[in-house]
């Protein structure tokens, strides 16, 4: 699994601190086809060319760059959501590119948390119901369940907010409720695509100061194009087209 | 990667949470789309609705005799076409000798009472009256705990038939008679009154004998299905009345019991006849008529894949609205297999739901059916119900959605996780 080039790329992490993401050569296109059985005309979009970058543990990084420049593409590669059509994408010493779909969703169910922009938050279920869902697959009861859940919105400032639904809550809130959600699991890794994209400066800002602060030790990740979010975090990793330019060190 | 393998405790729990959560999602479906979902419902409902009524019309049809109006635990009946003592052939098979071979067996300790039954139209009028009016006579030898025969109880008749007199047929008459309500109504006849009965098709040694009504009981099965009233008399006088008692002859003998070794001592009391088991019209009774099989295995063909094509259709397009939910679901990490499980959670409890709200209207189709029928061409109901409908009408709707399964599991597994959580 370790590669020479992540043999190579050791020698750059901080003294006592591990890597815990490291993507080589990662190259993807997005397949474009239509018509018939895929018999269009190819339309083929490359997403990522040749991204490597190291990321490490406990360590806050902003992906940042333009609309389209590949910043959602990398989160969800990491997230094991998309495999790369080449390269090597190692997450906590797993490399994702050799793993099944099965050990994957493995992973992300127990090691990664996901935050989105527009929050995909269940709308029928109750804010505490919407965080206790990641649990349901780790096989807790329900009272653990709903204890763990009550126990992250309280850490986001919603303890008197279980019981609402997120039609019943401003945006701020249902993304706070999406970090508990993210946070529920107590996973290693936080990857967060955009999360201020959906809400005003003043509250963006807070909800990343309470991200970044829930997150306490783990890896955080953030993909953003708001230069203030950068600002939080402790590296910014720059991409342009699908490749990085530069890397933040 | 964490390596800690699932208990089995784990495993039940997570399994039960995917249920429950399945089934919140149809709840929601219900509360935000509830056109869509009482469709869904709906089309599922209608297929299973007519399933059970033509399911009960069939039954009626397979189990159309008198006696299956009776609450006999055996029943002895001729064999089809079967001539031979003690079954002989009357205007169809009957049975005979039917006094003597039904005191043996009533006189088994195992065997709670045994009566024999004949069945015939008769024509019955008040002794003023000039118009006699067509009845369904049916003869009994009453018993302390007889049975009611054609919807009609038989206790308000004395235990006993002494007109038979050991076969010489020349005991005293009692001339009770216990009508049904509906005969009470056509003959205008009420507890007391006097009947003259007379066999409508008269042989040498038939007669006409005067009766006086003992009682007019209520009920509501007293119709039988060629729509004629009932009367019930003891058998010795009604064989004298319509000539069946020059070989004793009854068309069938119902038996009481509880015990399995009665079964066999009433097939040795009658070798060549038939001894059935149980007394109302059920699905069992299907085997025994060709025609009312065919119409309920057509049905049931024809049912299963009109409920497949709905369910896939409806489910086709739950899938679609499901796309975004299932997308966050694989997000925080439900594997596929949980997935499918949602996807097929919600398909069976949909089709189970419109199962039961069809076995409902099923049950109200059959009560209308017979309600038209009963208001236009015939006195009496063509449709019946059965205990089992509920069990059968729920197998067939869970059969259609497992049929119906591979289609929304297939649009699961094709949804784009990635193009979803994007939008």
């Amino acid at each position: 699994m370790a590669s020479e080039s992540s043999a190579r790329s050791d020698a750059r992490v901080s003294p006592g601190r591990s890597v815990t993401i490291r993507c080589d050569g990662v190259i993807h296109e997005y397949d474009g086809r239509s018509g018939w059985i895929g018999s269009g005309s190819d339309r083929s979009v490359t997403a990522l060319e040749d991204v490597s970058l190291e990321i490490e543990t406990g360590e806050v990084v902003g992906l940042i760059g333009p609309s389209g420049s590949g910043k959602s593409t990398v989160l969800h590669v990491l997230a094991g959501l998309i495999v790369p059509d080449d390269g090597t994408v190692e997450l906590l010493e797993d490399d994702l590119t050799a793993c099944s779909e099965r050990e994957r969703t493995r992973l992300r169910r127990e090691r990664v948390g996901l935050v989105f922009q527009q929050f995909h938050l269940l709308p029928s279920l109750t804010a505490v119901a919407n965080v206790a869902l990641p649990l349901v697959q780790l096989g807790y009861s329900r009272a653990e369940r709903r204890r763990r859940a009550e126990r992250r919105l309280e850490q986001v400032g919603l303890g008197d907010r279980t019981t609402h639904r997120p039609g019943e809550l401003s945006g701020g809130e249902r993304q706070r409720v999406a970090i508990a959600r993210a946070l529920v699991t107590d996973p290693d890794v936080i990857l967060a695509d955009e999360p201020t994209g959906e809400l005003d400066t003043e509250t963006g800002m807070a909800v990343l100061d309470d991200l970044v602060d829930a997150a306490a030790e783990r890896t955080v990740v953030l993909a953003t194009h708001d230069e203030r979010a950068v600002d939080r975090t402790e590296r910014a990793i720059s991409l342009l087209d699908g490749a990085v330019v530069d890397d933040g060190r | 990667m964490v390596d800690e393998e699932p208990t089995e405790r784990t495993r039940v729990r997570r399994w039960l949470a995917i249920v429950r959560f399945a089934a919140g999602r149809i709840a929601t479906q219900a509360r935000r789309t509830p056109r869509r979902t009482a469709v869904t419902v709906g089309l599922v409902a209608i297929t299973i609705a007519l399933l059970v009524t033509v399911t009960g019309i069939s039954v009626a049809l397979a189990g159309d005799t008198a006696a299956d109006d009776n609450e006999a635990d055996l029943r002895v009946v001729p064999h089809e076409g079967g001539t031979f003592s003690p079954v002989v052939g009357v205007e169809g098979p009957r049975l005979s000798d039917v006094h003597d071979r039904t005191e043996t067996i009533d006189d088994r300790a195992d065997v709670d009472y045994a009566t024999p039954v004949l069945m015939e139209v008769v024509q019955a009028r008040s002794p003023e009256g000039e118009e006699s009016v067509n009845v369904m006579a049916v003869g009994v030898v009453p018993r302390e705990s007889s049975p009611p025969v054609g919807g009609v109880p038989t206790a308000p008749l004395e235990p006993g038939d002494p007109h038979y007199a050991n076969g010489s047929y020349d005991g005293p008459q009692t001339g009770d008679v216990v009508l049904s309500t509906a005969a009470s109504d056509q003959l205008n006849a009420s507890e007391g009154a006097s009947l003259v009965v007379s066999g409508s098709q008269m042989t040498a040694n038939a007669s006409a004998g005067t009766y006086e009504v003992t009682t007019v009981e209520d009920a509501d099965t007293a119709s039988l299905s060629d729509g004629l009233p009932v009367v019930v008399l003891r058998l010795s006088e009604l064989q004298t009345l319509t000539g069946a008692d020059d070989e004793d002859l009854a068309d069938q003998v119902l038996v009481g019991t509880d015990s399995d070794g009665a079964h066999e001592a009433i097939e040795e009391t009658y070798p060549n006849a038939t001894v059935e088991s149980g007394t109302e019209p059920g699905l069992a009774a299907l085997q025994d008529d060709d025609l009312a099989l065919a119409t309920s295995l057509i049905t049931l063909v024809v049912g299963i894949g009109i409920c497949t094509l709905f369910v896939t259709t409806a489910t086709g397009l739950l899938v679609e609205r499901e796309r975004q939910t299932l997308a966050v679901l694989s997000a925080v990490g439900f594997p596929g297999r949980s997935r499918l499980a949602v996807v097929a959670v919600m398909t069976l409890t949909l089709t189970v739901v419109g199962a039961v709200v069809g076995i409902a209207l099923g049950y109200a189709g059959v009560a209308v059916t017979n309600w038209i029928a009963t208001s236009t061409v015939t006195s009496s109901p063509i449709a019946t119900t059965d205990p089992l409908f509920v069990p059968y009408a729920l197998a067939i709707a869970v059969v259609a959605g497992l049929f119906a399964l591979p289609y929304p599991l297939y649009l699961t597994t094709k949804t784009d996780v990635v193009a979803e959580l994007r939008q």
